[in-house]
């Protein structure tokens, strides 16, 4: 089977459209949907966070012992949805003038 | 005809039209393209936006300023100074929107300025200011040559390596040979020619249908998936 390196422009559609699909979802369910190495998915998180293209939403209480209790969860912002939204345009301008 | 000959005799009055529409042009290109930059914050379109700005803004000063050349020694230094140093940063921009995955930058870095555009507005006013002093047009027109030779090369290369080619790129190559062509032109009509008119003209030609292909290939590739 051969398969193509994605295009970072690709992986942020993946992962934005991982979210969009459950509306809320863990940290480790997105990494699997994203098909990212730990690494490269932390990277791509905080790059998404920055830009707010998605929201971390922590729920439970903030302390020591009930750390493990923490329910993270990612969910698409109004900016994340308009990317996914104008995505085809988006990679047709970048990949047509070589961007 | 009279009239033909009258307007092409008047050099001004050509370049406040010639200016007038390439800053036209350049301002669609801006808007266009920062409309799809907001939405993805990728940094090519990023640079892509910021080079046909600060192209717009270099012509949009000639065309406010172009009759400044005909007072002293001062206004048309600063005159010069102001349009070089907007060109030169648009050329840079261009070329670092096709280098920019090189350099790594990470995510969050201002629109304008940060530590590594920093220098390449550094760049454009060194090349602007020596100029100016000597009073030439000689390293605008080099270094603008420089760039689109390099900015050619790369979209060739980037055009081989894509296996799905994409549809325009081809096209953007073609524009960035024929703004390459009128660097070359303007290097001769102000070196070897003497400033010709019609050589001018031609230069001056050759830009406008560089923007303009740009122009329409935005256009093209950003309604074309609209419509499916």
């Amino acid at each position: 089977m051969t398969s193509k390196k994605r295009e970072r422009l690709e992986v942020i559609r993946d992962i934005l459209k991982a979210i969009k699909e459950t509306r809320k979802i863990k940290p480790t369910r997105l990494l699997y949907a994203s098909n990212l190495s730990p690494q490269m998915f932390k990277e791509y998180i905080s790059e998404l966070l920055e830009k707010k293209f998605i929201s971390l939403e922590i729920e439970g209480e903030n302390t020591k012992k009930q750390k493990d209790k923490e329910k993270k969860t990612f969910s698409l912002t109004k900016k994340g949805q308009d990317f996914l939204q104008e995505y085809k345009l988006i990679e047709n301008f970048v990949e047509n003038f070589g961007l | 005809m009279d009239v033909l000959s009258l307007l092409l005799s008047n050099k001004i009055f050509l370049e406040v039209i010639y200016s007038f529409i390439i800053s036209f042009i350049c301002l669609a290109i801006s808007f266009k393209s920062d409309r799809y930059f907001r939405l993805s914050l990728h940094s090519g379109l990023r640079y892509f936006r910021n080079a046909f700005f600060f192209y717009g803004l270099a012509f949009f000063w000639k065309f406010c300023f172009a009759e400044l050349t005909g007072l002293n020694s001062f206004s048309i230094f600063f005159s010069q100074f102001i349009f070089e140093s907007l060109l030169i940063m648009g050329g840079l921009f261009l070329l670092y929107s096709l280098l920019w995955k090189k350099f790594n930058p990470k995510p969050g870095f201002s629109s304008l300025i940060n530590s590594k555009l920093i220098f390449l507005y550094l760049l454009s006013l060194v090349i602007a200011l020596t100029d100016c002093l000597k009073g030439t047009y000689f390293l605008l027109f080099s270094s603008q040559t420089l760039i689109f030779l390099i900015a050619f090369i790369l979209v060739l290369n980037t055009y081989k390596q894509k296996g799905n080619k994409p549809s325009f790129l081809k096209f953007y190559g073609l524009a960035i040979a024929l703004g390459l062509i009128a660097w070359i032109l303007n290097f001769a009509t102000a070196f070897v020619f003497q400033w010709d008119l019609l050589l001018l003209i031609s230069t001056g030609l050759l830009n406008i249908i560089f923007f303009l292909i740009v122009l329409l290939g935005i256009l093209q590739v950003t309604n074309k998936i609209k419509k499916q």
